[in-house]
């Protein structure tokens, strides 16, 4: 064991293990400690940001596809309200026109009923008279005052055959 | 140029891939060697000490077979 | 690399015959405990002479622990927490150890627990092992041999003594490794509490003869691992810079070999050095790899010990 290359010395082992330690404490305590604890905060703030990002972007991409989708039904309904309108207004000028026929046609009708009660009347009123006429005329020809029952009758009568006459 | 710095990237890569990769191997190697050398060792000095010429050199380094080839299998064979 | 053929050149050539192993070892061991840097009493029985390794080790332990605390230290204190300069390398090694040799091994839940001791073995591993690289103490040789001439047993001189990478020593190895020894237990103990974590060493529900087999086998593995740990760094750091040193002995043994300094510094130049600096670029990676497996070995000890599968 003269060699010196494998000469015990144990006095070199432990400085070398007193040192180590040291050195073990020394910078556990103010490097690697401290150190180790930075990195993982800043994992965990890279992790969180990138997290964060992307929350952001779902978020984003949702609202985009919520403002087309919100596009989409103005659009529809938009459309919708137009269309309806249009029918609406279809159906009002129909109804209208409808109405205003029928008036025109009620008026037209009563007017035709009026005349026609008019013109009865009017004939009527003239065969009155042509009658107390022809009687007055008559009772002045014939110069005999016929009792009024007989004058009714030959006026009924007259008048009968008048209206048979006419036909 | 970028190419070139991508080949020697590739290349440190490869090598600490096998370096991570030999590691353990290279612990069961040396497992193998160092219980021959260790109980050999300690063999010769008890020889030395007791005066009986070979007996326990022999007994150490067919120890440090036995041990080194249980690390060694160990190391390749890990359960 | 040259400042140590000077110093080596210095020691040994000039003096008497060049004596290669004898100068090698000189240049990678510990500087002999017989000529401390600083003489310490010994307390019983254990002399704790502070040689050059432990020099080095207080060395590289001041500058990492100075230069991690005083960058985390400031950058800590910024309102937002963005890395500039060297805190980039330094964050990058952190989440790198914590991400991929920690977390995957040890589990969420420890991850944090453990990191600090991994990182600090990495760092610490990581410094020592280049330490060894730089020649720091051949320039003060140099200095002293041409600037200062100090006395033959001034503290310069001594500082030349031994080599610089104190992880090549297996009792500096064997005492980082020991730590890990411990670390598992306390993982498992921490884990699955004292009693249950011995139990947990071996598989339940086997015949109760396998125990007898395995139970011995198992505890013996627990010293075998750290020591497996031990060997490798220390020898594959020694290993590095005997290679160095080898090759540029060659500039002496030819200069001897041919009686003529020229053959050696030709010998130098044609194939000493170029070896050298390419010895030298491996010994980079060398040094990453062998502190990156000591803290990926120790990260998979204690995750074998907190997640045990049956």
């Amino acid at each position: 064991m003269n060699n010196p290359l494998v000469q015990p010395d144990p006095g070199l082992f432990i400085w070398t293990i007193v040192t180590f330690l040291v050195l073990v404490a020394v910078l556990a305590k103010f490097a690697w400690g401290p150190l180790l604890k930075m990195l993982d905060s800043r994992h965990e703030t890279i992790r969180r940001s990138l997290d964060d990002a992307e929350q952001a972007r779902v978020e984003l991409e949702r609202l985009q596809g919520q403002s087309i989708e919100i596009v989409r039904q103005a659009r529809i309904e938009a459309e919708a309200i137009i269309s309806a309108s249009r029918t609406d207004a279809g159906r009002l000028r129909e109804e209208m026109r409808q109405k205003a026929k029928a008036e025109a046609d009620a008026l037209v009708k009563s007017a035709e009923r009026q005349i026609q009660l008019e013109t009865t009347r009017a004939l009527q009123q003239i065969r009155h008279e042509a009658v107390d006429l022809s009687v007055m005329i008559a009772s002045k020809i014939l110069q005999r005052n016929l009792s009024k029952e007989d004058n009714q009758r030959l006026i009924d009568e007259t008048l009968q055959q008048v209206e048979a006459g006419r036909r | 140029m970028p190419d070139e710095r991508g080949h020697l990237q590739r290349s440190l890569q490869m090598f600490q891939d096998n370096v991570r990769r030999a590691g353990p191997a290279a612990a069961g190697s040396y497992a193998l060697i160092g219980a021959v050398i260790l109980f050999g060792a300690i063999g010769y000095a008890a020889d030395a000490w007791q005066g009986t010429a070979p007996r326990f050199l022999l007994g150490g380094l067919a120890l440090g077979l036995v041990v080194g080839f249980y690390e060694l299998a160990r190391s390749v064979w890990p359960r | 690399m040259a400042f140590q053929e000077h110093a080596a050149g210095a020691a040994g050539a000039t003096a008497e015959k060049f004596d290669a192993g004898r100068t090698i070892i000189e240049h990678v061991s510990n500087s002999p405990l017989e000529h401390p840097l600083i003489h310490v009493p010994s307390v019983a029985g254990i002399d704790f002479s502070v040689t050059k390794h432990v020099l080095m080790l207080w060395i590289v332990a001041a500058l990492v622990g100075a230069v991690v605390t005083a960058v985390v230290r400031r950058y800590l204190k910024q309102d937002r927490p963005i890395p500039s300069g060297f805190m980039n390398a330094l964050e990058a090694i952190v989440e790198y150890v914590r991400d991929v040799i920690v977390q995957p091994n040890v589990g969420r839940k420890w991850a944090n627990t453990w990191t600090p001791l991994v990182l600090t073995l990495f760092i610490f591993i990581l410094c020592a092992n280049a330490m060894g690289l730089v020649p720091i103490f051949e320039v003060v040789g140099v200095l002293d041999h041409w600037v200062l001439h100090t006395g033959p047993d001034s503290f310069a001189k001594r500082l030349l003594h031994g080599g610089t990478t104190a992880t090549a020593n297996f009792n500096v190895t064997a005492a980082l490794a020991t730590i890990t020894f411990f670390a598992i237990i306390v993982a498992g103990t921490k884990a699955h509490g004292f009693v249950k974590h011995w139990k947990n060493l071996v598989p339940h529900g086997l015949a109760p003869l396998l125990y007898i087999i395995l139970v011995p086998i198992e505890l013996l593995g627990l010293l075998v691992r750290p020591f497996a740990l031990t060997m490798r760094l220390a020898a594959n750091m020694t290993g590095g810079h005997i290679a160095i040193l080898a090759i540029l002995s060659f500039v002496f043994m030819f200069a001897e070999l041919f009686g003529h300094a020229i053959a050696g510094i030709g010998v130098g130049l044609a194939v000493s050095v170029p070896l050298a600096v390419g010895i030298s670029a491996l010994e980079i990676i060398v040094i990453l790899v062998q502190a990156y497996v000591f803290s990926l070995l120790t990260a998979v000890f204690i995750g074998m010990a907190i997640h045990v599968h049956h």
